[in-house]
Order: structure tokens, then C-alpha cells, then sequence
């Protein structure tokens, strides 16, 4: 087998041009394939980072009451239910976070800029201070009253300086105008982009300006320590509150628009949109109704685009290798022809039918291989190229960058179901020259002369 | 004898002050009454010129209809080229908001202000003054040639877009020149100066006012109200499917 594995090595680097055209296609498909995987699975990880970051968690708890004039506010104050409920999951999460939020406008000078702020609750979230990347001031003086920590795009577009008072203007839970003032004690580098990024202060600060009591939030935010067990833990969550407290269903309502509204309407909360809404009285509650958001529930058609966008990839890079596949078959029955003496000669020296066989199966292999690992190295090549051009933070598109940056992740999985669709195609393709060069007779084969 | 003439006087202060202080709740009411078409429609040019310090001067044309009695209204945009089409339809407590290039709906608020300018979405209603607030304290004084009242406003509820106000209310007709907005922490958010004013009927409307934002020197709204009609309006104007058919 070593022998015939030999010969067929040998072979493909006789006619070098040839086999430089056949590797060349397959490379070229294996370079395009890999590629749009690397992109799509880099996208899939980054969204969902950037979505995480952006809403604080893998899981969102939202509150909502009926206040005494029949209005809906974004508030929580019955949370201990809630907090026991969670408990049940304490092993499988990573942090926990109590925010208040709230959008308006941060007001400097002449310039505005529309700007969500959440207050963090920085006795009880540790790790905060250790998750930003700050760039000026010190993140220990958000504790301080009215202290405000802000991105650098935020910063440049307001030309603020620490230590600065910025007037922000927002409305209160109820949908009144207030006012606040705040001091920039930190500037952090950007992190999710697209308008996501939020501004911070500590919870006290931010309730008093949206007309909170001390000590309440509005969300509660999970981050677990495994991303994959989203779905399971958020129906455990479900499960374990809806006994406790009323509960928004999770299920998928009839009407499509009515779903869209729900969680459009959620999201908005979620922003710090303080959405006040008149609640008819059969539709009235008592104390706090939760609602419970996952990352998945809002990626999930984004991951079905990028899903759709691997299998149509796909299907092209079949394509592409049918007609190299097609070209393979057509250039080995040239083989064939060419080498018919050299068969012959082979053949009578004793070589069996089936070796035949193998050294031309051996050969496209070969070439395939050759060709696919080629197009794996200039994909990778390229991919290292493009991960190290900023694309900037502040377009469009930054919410599909990682820090600005494209994220390419090498999709192994899906190398080894390309690499085996490449062989196959390739033995189906040498199959037929392969049989009808091993049924060659040998007298006759030796007696033909193109 | 002395226990006489404390009451006596105690009681001639007190009826003095309530001959000296005018009916405030009524006078709220009287300036609703004023700017309200309980009868009637209405229907007005409208043009804003927005001064923005950093934006710059823009015009924005828009015709206005007005059903008071049924809390409806129907907004839309003529001018500049780029927002043409848009409209805003206010109807059974909702505030939509028509973008034609999408040729959708979305939800908006009263809250919200008016296509970034200083002026509320809820400025294009009637007014609910007499049942939003209530008077807190007043005072006599000028504004400009005019004898005027001066009240100071405190809402009746927590949903109300200012919790504090300030009016400068002309003493013989009850018109409204001036009003100072506050914010929840009573810092001035808005001064709105109402320039003129034109009678239709019974009502007298302002046809010329100016919003000022107080937290950005040199952002201000000035907003004129034209052909002013208070001639009935077909039904089927206070519709979506209205604003879809014009905004093509």
C-alpha cells in the first residue's frame, strides 16, 4: 500500500500545471468556505458578548406595577421573592447585579448627547470595578454622590474633562422631567457599541434623580457561568417564581405583533426607557409582575440569520466543488489515457486490478488535501490579516466588531465536515477513470499507442 | 369686649384676603376653556423655526388638526422635503407616529418633544391646566405693559410632564403670557413666552409662542399658527389610513 501511495505521489507532481490547477480550485473553495465560517462563528460569540455587556447578564428581570392611577411603572419593590427564587440557581451563576436605569440627555454646555445611565449597586457587585478597561479618572469615586462614569466616545463628543459637572436630563418612573448633575469621575474605554453603551453611577444617585426610594432597582441582571444553559436555567427560574409571584409567560403569544410589542416593550425597559402605560382594570395587578428576558430572546433571529447564512455558504461550496469534481473526472480520464502503456506495463509486471484502482484514487486524494490544506492556510493567513483592523467603534457595524476588531473564530468543526465532503466528492469524482483504468487489459494496454 | 375685637378683626382679615384673592382654580379652568374647542374642530398652519447652538436653524411646516371634544388630533409634516409625509395621530389615548418611508406606525408619547424641538407633543392638545395642577401661591405684578398674576403651580399627580409651573396670567382676560416649567427637583427646564393671540368665537388662541430651553443657552422653538379654521373636519382625517393616503 506504502508502494502504491508512493506511486500516486509521484504522479501528481508529473504534470505540475495540472494539479496546480485542480488544488488551486479546491483551495480556492476551502478559502471561501473557511472564511464565511470563521466570520459567521465570530459573530455568533460576538453578538452575543456585546448583547451580554450591553443588558448586563444572560438573564433580565424586570419589574413592573400599577400605580394608583391605573398607570404601569418600571419598578421592583417586592424583590425578595425574587432574590430567593434566584437562589435556587446560586451554584450555576457567575454574578448577580441590581441596576436601576434610565435614558435621557447629558447636557454640557451647548452639547447634548442621548445617553442611558444605570445605577450599580457597588456594595454588593465586586467585580465591577475590575470589569472596565478605564482610561482616565478612578472607578473607586463612583460610590461618591452624583459621581458619573462615562465612555470616551461620551466624553469627546461632549468635550468633558474629569472632575467636570455634566446636567442630565431625564424622566422620573412616572414620566416626569427632572434634572441631575453629575461629576465625570472615570472614563472607560468603549465596549459594546452600537449606542449601547452605557454611563454609570452608584444606584442611590440614579434613584433619586428618577424618583426611586433609596435601596430599590428596577432589574435584576444573571450572568451564568456557562452561556450554553441559558434556556434551561431561565424555564428553572420560571418555574421556581411563577409559584411565588405573578409572572409574565414566557410563551410565544398567538399573535405575532403582540409578541413583537411584548418584548419590544420590555427591551425598552430594559434601555431605561421609563414606558408608562395605561393598564385597563381587568388587566390590573397587585405588587410587582416579572418579566423574565434571556440573551437567546433577543439574538435568536440574529443567530437564525447567521445559521442560514452558514447553510447557504454551504451550499455554494458544493457547488463550487462539483464543477472542480467535474474537472477532477475529465482531467484523470486524460490520466488514464496518457498513462494506458504505463498501466499495461504495471499490469503485466503483476500489479493487481484493485492497486490500479488505488493509485488513482490515492492521486486525487492527494490533490484534494494538498488543495484544501491550501485553502485552510491562506484562510487562516487572512483571517489573522483582518483581526487586526480597528473598524472603529463608532459606525454601524460596530456592534458586529469585538472591541472594533473583526472576531474570527477558527470553526474546527466545521474544517473536518469540509475536508471529508472535499475526499468524498473527490473519490466519487476518480472513481469511474479509476475502474476503467484497473478493467485495462494488459496486452492490449501495452499494444496502445495515442 | 376685647375677645370681640380680636374675632372682629380676626374676621375682617380673613374675609379681606378672601375679597383680595381671586378664584385661581376658576381662572385655570377659564384658560383651558379658552384654548379648548369643546364644540368645534380646528385646524391651523403651523410653522417651527428651531435655533439649535450646535444644529444650526431649521423650518419644519405642518398642518395641524384639532377635535378637542374627543382628545384627537392629527399632525402632519409639509416641509422640509426630508420629513415630508411624517404624521402623528393622536386617538383613544394613543399618540402614534407615521414614518413614511418604512410606511409604518410606531407608539409615541405626549411626553416626548416634537421633532426635536423644544415643544412637547403634548403642546398640539388642549390644555388640562385646571386638572393637573393646583395653585400654590401667587403673587401681583408686570410683565411688560400688562397687569398680570403670577402663580406659582405644583401638580395634582405624579404623570404630568412638569411637575412645577409658573404662570404669568393677564389680569382682565385671563390670557396666559408667560409659563416657566420646572423639573421634579424645581430647576427651570423651559420658558415659554406666548407673543399674540387671535380670538375665534369665544376662544381665544395663541398664534405666536416661543419655547425656550433653559438648560441649553441659545436652544429655542418659535412656532406660528396660520390659517386658523375652526370649520368642521371629516371623521376619516383622524384616521391612519388618512395619513397613509396623504403622505404618499
Amino acid at each position: 500500500m506504502k508502494q502504491y501511495l508512493k506511486i500516486a505521489l509521484r504522479n501528481s507532481t508529473r504534470q505540475k500545471k495540472r494539479s496546480l490547477l485542480l488544488g488551486g480550485a479546491i483551495a480556492f473553495g476551502f478559502l471561501i468556505i473557511t472564511l464565511l465560517n470563521s466570520f459567521t462563528g465570530g459573530l455568533l460569540v460576538t453578538i452575543q458578548n456585546n448583547f451580554s455587556n450591553a443588558f448586563g447578564g444572560h438573564i433580565y428581570i424586570t419589574g413592573k406595577e400599577v400605580n394608583e392611577r391605573n398607570k404601569e411603572v418600571s419598578v421592583m419593590n417586592n424583590s425578595a421573592v425574587l432574590l430567593e427564587s434566584i437562589d435556587a440557581l446560586r451554584m450555576d451563576i457567575a454574578s448577580i447585579s441590581k441596576r436601576s436605569q434610565t435614558s435621557g440627555n447629558l447636557i454640557f454646555g451647548t452639547r447634548q448627547y442621548r445617553q442611558k445611565i444605570e445605577g450599580v449597586l457597588l456594595s454588593e457587585e465586586k467585580e465591577f470595578s475590575t470589569a472596565f478597561a478605564v482610561t482616565a479618572g478612578t472607578i473607586d469615586d463612583l460610590s461618591k454622590e452624583n459621581a458619573v462614569m462615562l465612555s470616551t466616545e461620551t466624553v469627546q463628543l461632549l468635550n468633558l474633562q474629569i472632575g467636570e459637572t455634566v446636567l442630565y436630563k431625564t424622566t422620573t418612573t412616572t414620566g416626569q422631567q427632572n434634572v441631575g448633575e453629575f461629576i465625570l469621575v472615570a472614563v472607560f474605554a468603549d465596549q459594546s457599541g452600537f449606542g449601547l453603551t452605557s454611563g454609570y453611577t452608584n444606584l442611590e444617585s440614579l434613584n433619586k434623580i428618577i424618583g426611586l426610594p433609596a435601596g430599590s432597582y428596577q432589574t435584576v441582571n444573571i450572568f451564568l457561568k456557562d452561556m450554553a444553559s441559558i434556556d434551561a436555567k431561565t424555564e428553572l427560574l420560571y418555574e421556581k417564581l411563577k409559584t411565588k409571584a405573578i409572572v409574565e409567560s414566557r410563551e410565544t403569544e398567538k399573535d405575532e405583533t403582540e409578541d413583537t410589542h411584548r418584548m419590544a416593550a420590555n427591551m425598552m425597559r430594559m434601555m431605561g426607557v421609563q414606558t408608562i402605560r395605561e393598564v385597563p382594570p381587568e388587566e390590573s395587578w397587585e405588587k410587582t409582575k416579572f418579566t423574565i428576558a434571556t440573551l437567546n430572546d433577543y439574538t435568536d433571529q440574529i443567530m437564525s440569520l447567521v445559521e442560514v447564512l452558514n447553510v447557504i455558504g454551504f451550499i455554494i461550496f458544493i457547488v463550487l466543488m462539483i464543477i472542480t469534481m467535474v474537472g477532477i473526472m475529465n482531467s484523470f480520464r486524460m490520466v488514464m489515457i496518457e498513462r494506458t502503456q504505463e498501466i499495461g506495463a504495471m499490469r503485466a509486471m503483476g500489479v493487481q486490478k484493485n492497486n490500479i484502482r488505488n493509485i488513482f484514487i490515492f492521486e486525487a486524494l492527494i490533490i484534494a488535501l494538498l488543495g484544501a490544506a491550501a485553502g485552510l492556510f491562506f484562510s487562516v493567513t487572512i483571517s489573522g490579516i483582518l483581526g487586526l483592523v480597528n473598524f472603529g467603534t463608532d459606525s454601524f457595524i460596530s456592534f458586529f466588531l469585538d472591541k472594533g476588531y473583526l472576531s474570527l473564530v477558527i470553526p474546527v468543526g466545521e474544517i473536518f465536515r469540509n475536508i471529508i465532503t472535499v475526499s468524498f466528492l473527490s473519490l466519487a469524482a476518480v472513481l469511474l477513470p479509476a475502474r476503467a483504468a484497473a478493467k485495462l487489459k494488459p496486452v492490449v494496454a501495452l499494444q496502445t499507442n495515442y | 369686649m376685647k375677645h370681640f375685637f380680636i374675632t372682629a378683626t380676626i374676621l375682617l382679615l380673613i374675609t379681606t384676603s378672601l375679597v383680595a384673592s381671586p378664584n385661581f382654580q376658576k381662572m385655570l379652568e377659564d384658560i383651558d376653556r379658552q384654548s379648548n374647542f369643546d364644540n368645534k374642530d380646528f385646524s391651523s398652519q403651523v410653522t417651527m423655526i428651531h435655533e439649535d447652538p450646535e444644529e444650526g436653524i431649521d423650518k419644519t411646516v405642518l398642518r395641524q388638526f384639532r377635535r378637542d371634544r374627543d382628545d384627537m388630533f392629527v399632525i402632519l409634516l409639509q416641509s422640509p422635503e426630508v420629513k415630508k409625509g411624517q404624521g402623528y395621530l393622536r386617538a383613544e389615548e394613543n399618540l402614534w407616529f407615521y414614518d413614511p418611508e418604512s410606511r409604518k406606525f410606531s407608539h409615541s408619547s405626549m411626553k416626548e418633544n416634537f421633532q426635536g424641538s423644544e415643544a412637547k407633543n403634548s403642546d398640539f392638545r388642549m390644555w388640562t391646566y385646571s386638572k393637573d395642577y393646583t395653585v400654590e401661591s401667587w403673587a401681583d405684578g408686570k410683565l411688560g405693559n400688562f397687569d398680570v398674576w403670577i402663580l406659582d403651580l405644583k401638580a395634582t399627580h405624579n404623570e404630568v410632564t412638569y411637575p412645577y409651573k409658573k404662570f404669568w396670567i393677564t389680569k382682565n382676560e385671563n390670557l396666559l403670557l408667560k409659563t416657566e416649567d420646572y423639573s421634579l427637583n424645581k430647576r427651570l427646564m423651559r420658558t415659554s413666552l406666548f407673543l399674540s393671540y387671535t380670538k375665534s368665537g369665544d376662544t381665544y388662541i395663541p398664534n405666536k409662542i416661543i419655547f425656550i430651553d433653559e438648560l441649553i443657552k441659545g436652544k429655542k422653538t418659535q412656532i406660528t399658527f396660520e390659517d386658523i379654521s375652526t370649520m368642521p373636519i371629516p371623521n376619516s382625517v383622524f384616521t391612519k389610513a388618512y395619513i397613509e393616503r396623504v403622505s404618499r
